[in-house]
Formats: C-alpha cells, structure tokens, sequence
C-alpha cells in the first residue's frame, strides 16, 4: 500500500488503492471563524459539521467553512495562500494539520510510504517552496508515513501520459499557482511555477466587477463557459477576460522556459489539470493561445486529464507505489 | 612581447622624423605581438579543425602584413603599398577574432546542451543505461532524473502540538473525513510502467520528421546496394 497526497491551495486530495479501485478522499482547504455560543455548537453537532472550539471562537472546517460561509455571508480563511502555507494566517499549520489528518487517515503500516505534490519555485514571484515542502513532510512523518514530494506539473505526466512513455506536458491550473512541468522518459527537463491561478482570476474579476470574490468564485465553479463573445460588464465577461491573460500568460512563459532548454525532438502531449482548468471551453481556449504563440516543441495532443481534480492525487500515488518495498 | 614593444616608444622617443631602424624594430614587434596574442585566444577556444585553420589563415595574413611592413618602410612607403599593408593586416586580425567568437558561442551553446543531455540519459542503450545509472550521474542529478525520498538534511522537527484549549467537535471523532470518490483504475500497472521507463526499458514515440528521416536513410542505402544486396535486405 501506499498513497499520493495533493495538497492544494483549494483542496486537499489523497488517493490510496483498495482493491482494484482508487479511493480519492478530498476535502476543501478552508476554515470559517464563527463566534462561540452553545446554540451554534448544537447546532454544528446536530448537523455533524466538522469543527473545533477555541476559547470564544468555533473554527468550521474544511467543505462545511465553504457552505457556512454562504449561509453567513462570511468569508472563509485558507491555511494556504498562493501554493504555499500562508505567512499572514498564523493558524494556518494547526488547522492544515487536522485536514492533513483526516484526509490522509492512519497509515496502514509503519513507515507507509506517501508522495506529497509541491509547487516549483515560480519565476514570477520571490516565493520560496522549501518551507512549505519540509513542514508538509514534518507533518506526514509525524503521522506515521514516510514521505517524498514531487512537483505538481510532474505528478500529472505520471498520471495521464502512461502511454506516451511519461514524455509531455503537464499542467496543472490550480487555485493559488498554475504548475507546468515538461518531461521526457519521466525526467523533468523544465519545471516552473507561476505564481498566479484560479484565486487571481476570482480577485480580479471581483474588483473590475465589485462582487464579493466568493460570489464571483461561486459563479466560475457553476456552469461558467469560456466563449468567444463575452459580455462586458458582466462578471462572466470578466472572468472570461482574466482567464484569456492568464492562459495566454502560461503559454508564453512556457514557450520561453523550453527555448532555453533545447528540447528533445518527439511528440510532446501537453495535458492540462487542477480546478481552474475545469470550465467548458477552457481546452479550445489554450489550443488557440498555443497556435498563436507556438512551442519549440512537437505538440501532438492538447487534452484534459481524466479527472481534473484528482488527477495531481493520482500521479503522486503512482509515484509513491514505484517507491513501496 | 607587446608590453617590451610599447615601452622601446617612450626609450626610442619615437616621432615622425625618428629613425627608419627604430620605427621597424618597435611596430614589427608590436605588430606580431598583437598577432600571437589573438592567435593563442582562438587555440585555446577552438575545437574543431576548421576553425584552427582559419585562425592560423588569419595570423599568417598578419604576419604577412609586417614583413611587408618591414620591406616598404621607409623607402617605398606610399600609397598604394601602405594601403595594402593595412588591409593585409585589419584582415589578418578580423580573421582571427571572428574564429574566436564563433568558438566561444559555440561553446556556450554545447555547455547548455550537455546539461540537458546528461539529464535525458534514457538515450543511451538499455544495457548501458542499466549498468552505469548510478555512477555515471552526479548524486544531485541522479535526484533530479530519479526523485528520491526526501533528501536533504536530516533536520528533527518536534510534532506540531495542537493549542491545550482546542477541542475538536463530534464530527472529528472519526478517523476520516471528506467527500470519498472510488474509481475503477490501474495504478498499478502504470506504476510499473515508471519503473520500467525510469530504467530506460521503453522507448518514446518518434515524431514524423524522426520517421522521414529514417527513410530517407534506407532509400539512400537501397540505392547504394548491389541487385543482390538489395534483395537481401529489402526483400522483393
């Protein structure tokens, strides 16, 4: 046994085999703070909210935050913030500690081996992902597990390009960062973060719009479609705008990433992941900014993962089985 | 040599009426020095036989220049012999700087290339790939290409303590909590597909331009074979 853990600005995945299936078990990457009174927590109880008490004040967690923010019109708290664990929310480590906890569940055995996904560096951004790698180990090892982290563009070849060899491009367009790795025979020959993502979109959709950003956020996640004609005022023409930057963004970063390299000459497969790239329209969207600006690379196939959601999970835990003794 | 050629200036009082003997003995030196000096440069940077043989070209052409130099000056030196010296020598010099930058880019650009070549070693023969794994990369490297479980100093981090005053609610009773997917799947047999890829034991699809080169190869080795040959090979 072993098991692949996505930790992710959004959510936190794992993904461990029973059988012949893979279990995914996931859990939003959030907190809400409410004020402590005895009603609430009945009420919390009695609706088996997950939760914990400190002094006045109840810390609502994970996808149950998501729902009570709505009902409160609050704003959730993220442990994480651009891919790595936030430096302004000093409860950040407790509380991902918990979600780590109960997503991950006790290991099966002593020393279970487990593979952890991490942002690269990004090259936007003075952002350092060691910190953030180390303590998630510290965490997972702490639990019983003997850990290893991979980068999360590295982790979606492995779980989608099988069949090419684990040559392509992986892209994982997550809440915090967007994570792009080029590998050939599974070796990374370029791997970059930026530091831009899902999160981005919705803060600057909320500002030209003046919607809440959970609001905007809510909008993007349900039935929004990336067409041509956007409407402008709207905030799905906003959206639709950030989205075009960002891609457009990605694509020319990673075209000057791979210039500097001197790529192999093979079919390259990029595939794209992660919840941002989860909208209707999003694919034709990134086959048009890569005809426009063009790659030095054979691109064969632009596709969607199988799952955008777990598909970093399970990469990591492919990547985790090759290390089990 | 250079440096013994501008110091006989200030001791030769050098000046235009100054003597044929003391002008010759300084610029020939200065000449030929400047010339050497060029000339070591490109041999150093240098690799390939071609560009070696445009530097030498090169510093001849300079030599070349001064002696001519030596034989005009003072008594036929006018134009147009002047004027060819000059150019002899500016050629001479152009020459050999143009074969030293063109090997220093060159060599810019094999340093790039061999970082990425030592990290995609999967090119090589499965046998070798099998047998010289470990000692033919680099420890760092060998991380890269083969992720390993975490490295790095081994630091001990004392467990994160929960605050004494953090009670978690009924709902975290549980051991597990979250939205539970299960999906028919094979990680297994792709897991194995890594090991064996990570070993060098499967090959990558060539793109088109790979195959029709390849092609080209084999008709150009068809036409090359004899009638018999030819049926060996190609059948037919």
């Amino acid at each position: 046994m072993a098991k692949g853990l996505d930790v992710g600005t959004m959510n936190i995945v794992c993904a461990e085999m029973e059988g012949e299936n893979v279990v995914f078990v996931q859990q939003r990457n959030a907190f809400l703070e409410l004020d402590y009174s005895d009603l609430t927590k009945m009420v919390l109880d009695n609706a088996n909210v997950q939760y914990v008490v400190r002094g006045d004040k109840i810390y609502v967690l994970g996808d149950d935050a998501m729902k009570f923010a709505t009902v409160f019109r609050k704003s959730t708290r993220r442990p994480m913030k651009t891919g790595i664990l936030s430096p302004d929310e000093k409860e950040a480590v407790p509380i991902i500690k918990l979600i780590v906890e109960k997503v991950l569940g006790e290991p099966n055995y002593e020393n279970e081996v487990v593979c952890i996904s991490s942002p690269a560096n990004p090259i936007d951004s003075d952002i350092e992902t060691t910190y953030h790698r180390k303590t998630l180990e510290a965490l997972v090892r702490k639990l019983g597990y003997d850990p290893f982290t991979i980068d999360e563009g590295l982790a979606i070849i492995y779980s989608e390009l099988a069949d090419n060899s684990f040559t392509g491009i992986g892209i994982s367009f997550g809440a915090g960062m967007t994570n792009v790795t080029a590998a050939y025979f599974a070796a990374p020959i370029v791997s970059f973060s930026i530091a831009r993502g899902g999160d981005w979109i919705d803060e600057n959709a909320a500002k030209a719009t003046g919607m809440p950003k959970e609001q905007v956020c809510s909008i993007k996640e349900n039935n929004f479609e990336l067409r041509h004609e956007v409407e402008l005022g709207s905030v799905e023409g906003a959206l639709a705008i950030y989205y075009d930057y960002l891609v457009t963004y990605v694509v020319e970063n990673l075209k000057r990433k791979l210039t500097e390299v001197t790529p192999p000459q093979v079919d390259f497969p990029v595939v794209l992941a992660g919840g941002t790239s989860k909208p209707r329209g999003f694919k034709r969207l990134f086959e048009e900014k890569i005809s426009q600006v063009g790659l030095p690379v054979d691109v064969s196939q632009i596709r969607m993962a199988r799952d955008p959601l777990f598909s970093v999970a399970r990469g990591c835990l492919i990547a985790a089985k090759t290390k089990e003794e | 040599m250079l440096i013994f050629g501008l110091i006989l200036i200030p001791v030769f009082q050098l000046h235009y009426g100054s003597e044929p003997f003391k002008v010759k003995i300084t610029f020939t030196i200065i000449g030929v020095a400047i010339s050497i000096i060029v000339y070591g440069l490109s041999q150093m940077l240098s690799s390939r036989r071609g560009s070696r043989i445009i530097a030498t070209f090169g510093f001849a052409l300079s030599v070349l220049a001064v002696l001519m130099f030596d034989f005009y000056y003072p008594k036929y030196w006018y134009y147009p012999n002047v004027t060819y010296v000059e150019i002899a020598y500016a050629l001479g010099l152009i020459t050999l700087f143009s074969s030293s930058f063109a090997d220093a880019v060159e060599r810019v650009i094999e340093s790039s290339s061999k970082t990425i070549m030592k990290i995609i070693h999967h090119e090589r023969p499965v046998e070798e790939v099998k047998k010289k794994k470990e000692e033919e990369l680099p420890p760092l490297e060998a991380n890269f290409a083969f992720p390993s479980k975490s490295e790095g100093p081994k630091l001990e981090i004392k467990d994160i303590q929960m605050p004494a005053d953090l009670k978690p609610g009924k709902a975290l009773e549980r051991p597990r909590i979250g939205k539970v997917v299960k999906v028919k799947d094979e990680v297994g047999r792709e897991a194995e597909k890594l090991v064996r890829v990570r070993q060098g034991e499967l090959k990558v699809k060539k793109s088109d331009s790979d195959i029709l080169e390849v092609t080209k190869a084999l008709k150009s080795m068809e036409g090359r074979m004899g009638k018999e040959d030819r049926k060996k090979v190609f059948g037919g």
